[in-house]
């Protein structure tokens, strides 16, 4: 290309930046597409993985509990054990990686400060994907969720995000796996918003919306693109039939609490067995292998279970029997050690209890021609807002799977009920971590926290010599309107602003004639690493700039950047977590 | 308004001899503490980067301590005063020093001396016009 050519293209450039001048929230929500569409990308290859490991242990393909059901006795009873072991053997030789700080139910990851270490990951993600093929009771979600926020971390430490930015990168991968998961772009958005930021305010939710979006779409060209489970026709219900869900409500709030006591007891119970990790696995996966002899409907994560409670007439004896069984089966299996998700196992007993409270009341009430399909859905979403405490996530995660829209009252009611029934019992969400650990710069004390902690480190410098191709080039890779001059030894000299480049795009030697010494503004406000967080947020104010540059007091050698959202967006988690 | 000293005849072989003309008109200059100095700073400028700006203009200025306040020398020069650095011909040449703080005074001078400077018709203007005092005025420099 000739030097005319690249001069007329970087000064086009540099008028189109400064006349657009995307912001850090569009930077963001540029980020949330791309990783929107890397999270539904490895939810894809998860899928893909967990299909050919299943067909290497069961011989077959389709789905988990048809392909158990051919199975005979001896291949039942393995299956299972043999994935608990794998699972087991690769957590051991992972243990070296894997952070005590990971959740016990991989859908509510962590954030901390964003970073997802991706062997810690990749480890556990391959123990659920043994698990999950194998047939036992835990739901893929999680494994996903994981993945997709590791992906995320990834790119986000990559480019040197600050922790802010960098933990809401990691929360848009979270919500993309999710999405991807259960095709449900509002709830995936939610999800992560109400259990995982614990936040709906609009800077994370824009950001969270925009991830969701890419993934979902992503996986319309990839996968399909069906609700995951098709709800009969419903119609709206009468006022004795509401009343009902409302009483469905309470049950399945009761029943959050048998859930959560379950797997409490076999947690506590497992912990004091002395055996090693690998042992453990296995006799969790024995004990699913030995249920499945006889009633092979206990392995997997309970979707077919649901899609036949919709589909096929049942009898109300059968689906007691499988909730008791499933429940009892992914509590040892959570007990034992297993990594995965309990999101799906939580809906099952969500539908089945839905099930057997309408057989009740059907019996009960002939007359009131009450609809199974709306007491499973309702079922299902009061159960999740009664187990994961997020009520709002529940309700709209039920609507987008079944995509009725007569749901949505009954659905809110049971769900509130839910919500608060489980509430009542004093038991914490299924989400809460057991081990409260705080490492990270969010869960220091406000006085602790200084700007150096949530700079950025690699601000775009300049020498001051450098000519205009050179800023020009700079401004429209690094998506930044500051440059910062520095002589030799890292020192600022001062301030370039892109709308006072823009000045001079009127012709080509017009153009070359800058230097950035030139334009650059010397006594530029900065400030001090050891600055605590009100004080810089003093220092905005009175500086009236978005970004300022962080300088050591004595050399004048620049560290840093610090920008006014990162500064808001940290105070705002910090006050947060100090609050609960 | 700042302190503005016009040559309209501008007589020199290459560009740091032009520079040296006009620094010398501001010798006596309210606001130049250091003529000498001054000089020095542009000339180092210069030879950094040209300052031309193709249109036969040529841009030669310095943030330096040596001024108090603006300082501005605008020279004629019908046949021109190679500035380019392919030796290109500057007819206008308007030679800056600005206090070494001052850098949003001296931007904005900067913008309107080239908002003025691109009008053809304003250059026409300005290489006919006998009346230095019109300088100021055509620029936008005089304070009405």
């Amino acid at each position: 290309m000739t030097g005319q050519r690249l001069s007329s293209l970087l000064r086009l450039g540099v008028k189109l930046l400064e006349r657009l001048r995307p912001t850090e929230a569009h930077q963001n929500l540029a980020w949330a597409v791309l990783v929107g569409i890397l999270g539904a990308t490895m939810a894809l290859l998860f899928e893909h993985a967990t299909a050919a490991l299943q067909y290497l242990f069961a011989g077959q393909e389709g789905a988990s509990l048809d392909v158990f059901k051919e199975l005979n006795t001896w291949r039942r009873l393995a299956i299972p054990t043999l994935g608990g072991l794998l699972a087991g053997v690769v957590l051991t030789l992972g243990q070296r990686f894997i952070r005590q700080e990971a959740t016990d139910y991989m859908e509510a990851i962590t954030l901390g400060d964003g970073n997802i270490r991706a062997r810690s990951t990749l480890s556990r993600s391959l123990a659920a994907l043994f698990s999950i093929a194998s047939g036992e009771a835990i739901g893929k979600e999680g494994p996903l969720v994981q993945l997709a926020a590791m992906a995320a971390s990834l790119c986000g430490r990559v480019r040197h995000l600050p922790p802010a930015r960098l933990r809401l990168l990691v929360a848009c991968g979270a919500a993309a796996g999710i999405t991807a998961a259960f095709n449900a772009p509002v709830a995936g958005s939610l999800f992560v918003a109400e259990i995982v930021l614990g936040s709906l305010a609009m800077e994370t939710l824009g950001p969270l919306f925009f991830a969701s979006a890419a993934s979902i779409i992503t996986m319309r060209v990839f996968g399909d693109s069906q609700p995951l489970y098709q709800l009969a026709a419903f119609h709206a219900p009468g006022l004795y039939e509401v009343l009902l869900l409302g009483v469905l409500g309470v049950a399945c709030g009761l029943m959050a609490c048998v859930f959560q006591r379950l797997l409490g007891f076999f947690h506590e119970a497992f912990n004091r067995l002395a055996w090693p990790l690998t042992a453990k696995l296995g006799l969790g996966g024995l004990f699913v292998g030995l249920v499945a002899v006889l009633h092979p409907e206990v392995t997997g994560n309970g979707y077919d279970v649901v899609k036949s409670l919709f589909s096929t007439p049942t009898f109300w004896d059968a689906v007691l029997l499988t909730l008791l069984l499933k429940m009892l089966a992914t509590s040892v299996v959570f007990g034992s050690g297993a990594v995965g998700g309990v999101f799906t196992p939580t809906l099952m007993v969500g539908a089945c209890t839905g099930f057997l409270c309408w057989s009740g009341f059907a019996a009960l009430f002939p007359s009131l021609h009450l609809q199974m399909a709306g007491f499973t859905a309702i079922g299902m979403g009061a159960m999740l807002a009664a187990a994961t405490q997020a009520p709002i996530m529940s309700v709209l995660m039920v609507f987008e799977m079944t995509r009725g829209y007569e749901i949505i009252i009954p659905l809110m009611l049971a769900s509130v009920v839910g919500y608060y029934t489980f509430r009542a019992t004093g038991l914490t969400s299924l989400y809460t971590p057991r081990r409260r650990v705080a490492r990270d710069v969010f869960s220091r004390p406000l006085e602790a926290i200084t700007v150096a902690d949530i700079m950025q480190t690699r601000p775009g410098t300049a020498l001051p010599t450098a000519g205009f191709a050179s800023l020009a080039r700079n401004f429209l890779t690094g998506g930044m309107d500051r440059q910062y001059v520095v002589d030799r030894d890292h020192r600022l000299i001062g301030v370039v602003r892109l709308e006072d480049l823009a000045d001079y795009l009127h012709s080509r030697s017009l153009a070359d004639s800058i230097i950035a010494r030139d334009i650059a503004y010397e006594d530029a406000p900065t400030l001090a690493p050891d600055l605590s967080l009100p004080e810089a947020l003093v220092a905005f104010t009175r500086a009236k700039e978005h970004e300022l540059p962080v300088v050591q007091k004595k050399t004048c050698e620049l560290l840093g950047t610090l920008s006014r959202n990162d500064l808001l967006l940290t105070l705002a988690e910090v006050g947060r977590r100090n609050v609960r | 308004m700042p302190v503005v000293t016009v040559s309209l005849n501008l007589a020199a072989p290459d560009a740091p001899s032009a520079i040296r003309t006009l620094a010398n008109l501001l010798k006596h200059s309210p606001g130049v503490l250091d003529v000498q100095r001054l000089l020095t700073d542009i000339l180092a400028r210069e030879a950094l980067t040209p300052t031309f700006l193709g249109s036969g203009l040529a841009l030669p200025h310095a943030r330096t301590d040596a001024v108090t306040e603006r300082v501005l020398s605008i020279g004629r020069s019908v046949e021109g005063v190679p500035f380019g650095a392919a030796g290109e011909r500057a007819n206008l040449v308007v030679l800056i020093g600005c206090p070494k703080h001052e850098i949003k005074a001296y931007l904005d001078t900067n913008r309107q001396l080239l908002n003025h400077l691109r009008d053809p018709a304003v250059r026409a203007q300005l290489m006919a016009t006998p009346d230095p005092a019109d300088f100021p005025r055509l620029l936008g420099l005089a304070t009405p």
